[in-house]
């Protein structure tokens, strides 16, 4: 996979910028591209009609901002299975543009992600699938917001978490429908199980609407292991801990259908087994 | 298996008791009728026998082989050999299909089941129940129609070849055609070591299976235990009979309405701590 700070690659053209470094999107790049961990801030924008996937492994306490013109496409990964810190991205969407992003954290630190949306024009979309774990000591927050500007547009999202030991993690996920942004739609759902007698959960899908003509549903749930589930794969046989933990994998495994990458999709699939 | 017995089992779920001392005695290649009216104890029975943790036994006993299995985990249980269709199969979402078939199958060998043939079995057994391949990447039950749950139902009880098979309305949801593939495949699994203990508010299902007893459960006991001509009478003059002949007051159903909760919308919020004992 290349690398966006170090390799050249046809069609992505990089420049300094005020803040950082600014890489355009000439056209459509087929292949994924990986982009690293670095010191300065750094904007992305994709022109009109290109398609990218781009993945990022490591988190990166600098700003990041992602531009996506008419009809461009971001498929976007995260994984985050070691570093942690605070981060910040925002995503600026323009007419019929698209951003998918699936992020996997399973990292043993503590964490902050602050990620804004904005739908700026008419049938933009985004989708936001996060699987989270929390263990040990840490502290995980996770702060979404979709802000709806324009009619016709579209955003999901959906986390899901696991918490156990002393651990603590936290959802907030905030879908705004600004007045004008007629027949746009917003759904969210936000699940924790809870393992451990001292782990804390905290899951807040929240819409705010100004406007009447749109659709907009949002879901908490935040419990321990259900035991209905429990029973049933007990009672084909499985012990108590082996089917507390196929309950599991099947609550974070989902997140890899929206992982592109095949090398990086076996690594989340490892890192879920390895550290439930 | 050789034999099951329960003796005086009473059982309560929420404080409220269910089976009020129920006592019967299941051999080995028996398949056994258990019929009654809604709400008076059938499922809870079967759902004890398994080791339900919902329903608390209060007294009695169940003793497989001599051995009283109350004491036992539900997945010892279903290691012994039982095991339970049930009515409503639970979606566990996020947990494939077939992962769960191999963790069950490997959970009853010494040794895991090779990749090969455990795709061969499971070819078997889901074209026997006319399930297509596909519906093994698919999450356990998510998202699958009436018929089709019970039918995975019955291809688990294929695959893990209990020596005690309990099946609560396995016939419900299904068609004419699901009901005969269910059938030939109990029908096919039948021997002198299995016992079948089949739970049914329809001839029809019975017809095709041929029990060999029928018991009927009624106000949480079993007041009639006996050959299958029962299953004919029940189902053509119902239960009130048993009310005249046995003297038995029968108890209607108990309609009541779920509890509603008044809350806050879409956020939910927990500082789990240990809950006070």
């Amino acid at each position: 996979m290349k690398n966006l700070l170090k390799d050249s690659i046809l069609n992505i053209k990089k420049e300094k910028s005020k803040k950082g470094i600014l890489f355009s999107v000439l056209k459509t790049i087929d292949e994924p591209i990986f982009l690293p961990s670095f010191d300065e801030e750094i904007e992305i924008l994709l022109e009109k009609n290109v398609s990218l996937h781009l993945l990022e492994r490591e988190t990166s306490e600098k700003k990041r901002s992602y531009r996506l013109k008419e009809g461009a496409v971001l498929h976007h990964n995260f994984l985050s299975f070691c570093e942690g810190g605070e981060e910040q991205r925002e995503i600026l969407l323009y007419r019929n543009a698209c951003w998918e992003a699936a992020y996997a954290d399973f990292s043993f630190t503590s964490h902050t992600l602050n990620i804004n949306c904005i739908l700026e024009e008419e049938g933009a979309k985004g989708f936001f699938h996060l699987s989270g774990l929390g263990r040990k000591e840490t502290k995980k927050v996770f702060n979404i917001n979709f802000i709806h500007k324009a009619p016709n547009t579209e955003s999901i999202m959906e986390n899901y978490g696991v918490v156990r030991e002393n651990s603590s993690l936290s959802f907030i996920g905030t879908s705004f429908i600004q007045q004008g942004a007629k027949k746009s739609k917003a759904a969210q759902i936000a699940k924790i199980m809870i393992f451990d007698p001292k782990c804390q959960a905290s899951a807040s899908p929240i819409l705010k609407i100004d406007e009447n003509d749109v659709l907009a549903s949002h879901a908490a749930a935040e419990g321990k292991i259900n035991e209905e589930h429990l029973f049933y794969l007990m009672s084909r046989g499985l012990k108590e801990d082996e089917a507390k933990r196929l309950i599991t994998l099947g609550y974070l495994n989902p997140i890899t259908t929206f992982i592109f990458d095949d090398e990086a999709k076996e690594e989340v699939r490892k890192n879920i087994m390895e550290r439930i | 298996m050789d034999t099951l017995i329960f003796r005086n089992l009473h059982v309560s779920v929420d404080g409220k008791e269910i089976l009020k001392g129920v006592n019967g005695t299941i051999h080995a290649g028996e398949t056994i009728a258990l019929l009654g009216p809604n709400g008076h104890g059938k499922s809870t029975l079967l759902s004890v026998i398994m080791g339900n943790p919902k329903y608390r036994v209060t007294d009695g006993e169940i003793l497989l082989d001599g051995k009283n299995i109350l004491s036992m985990h539900v997945d010892e249980r279903s290691k012994n050999g039982i095991f339970l269709a049930m009515q409503y199969p639970s979606e566990v979402p996020g947990v494939v299909n077939a992962d769960f078939l191999k963790a069950a199958m490997n959970a009853h060998r010494e040794e895991p089941i090779k990749l090969f043939e455990f795709y061969k079995e499971m070819e078997k057994a889901s074209s026997k129940m006319s399930i297509p391949m596909d519906m093994a990447t698919r999450y356990l039950n998510e998202g699958f129609s009436g018929g089709e749950k019970k039918r995975n139902e019955i291809l688990q009880m294929m695959l893990l070849k209990p020596s005690l098979a309990m099946l609560d309305e396995i016939d419900s949801g299904l068609d004419v055609d699901a009901l005969t593939m269910v059938s030939q495949a109990i029908e096919e699994m039948k021997d002198a070591k299995r016992s079948f203990f089949v739970v049914s508010h329809y001839a029809r299902l019975y017809h095709l299976i041929h029990p060999t007893r029928a018991m009927v459960m009624i106000n949480g006991k079993i007041v009639l235990d006996g050959d299958p001509s029962l299953i004919e009478r029940i189902d053509h003059e119902g239960y009130e009979w048993i009310q005249d002949e046995l003297g038995i007051q029968i108890k209607k159903e108990e309609m009541t309405m779920n509890s509603t909760s008044i809350g806050t919308c879409g956020v939910k919020e927990s500082l789990n701590r240990k809950e006070e004992k």
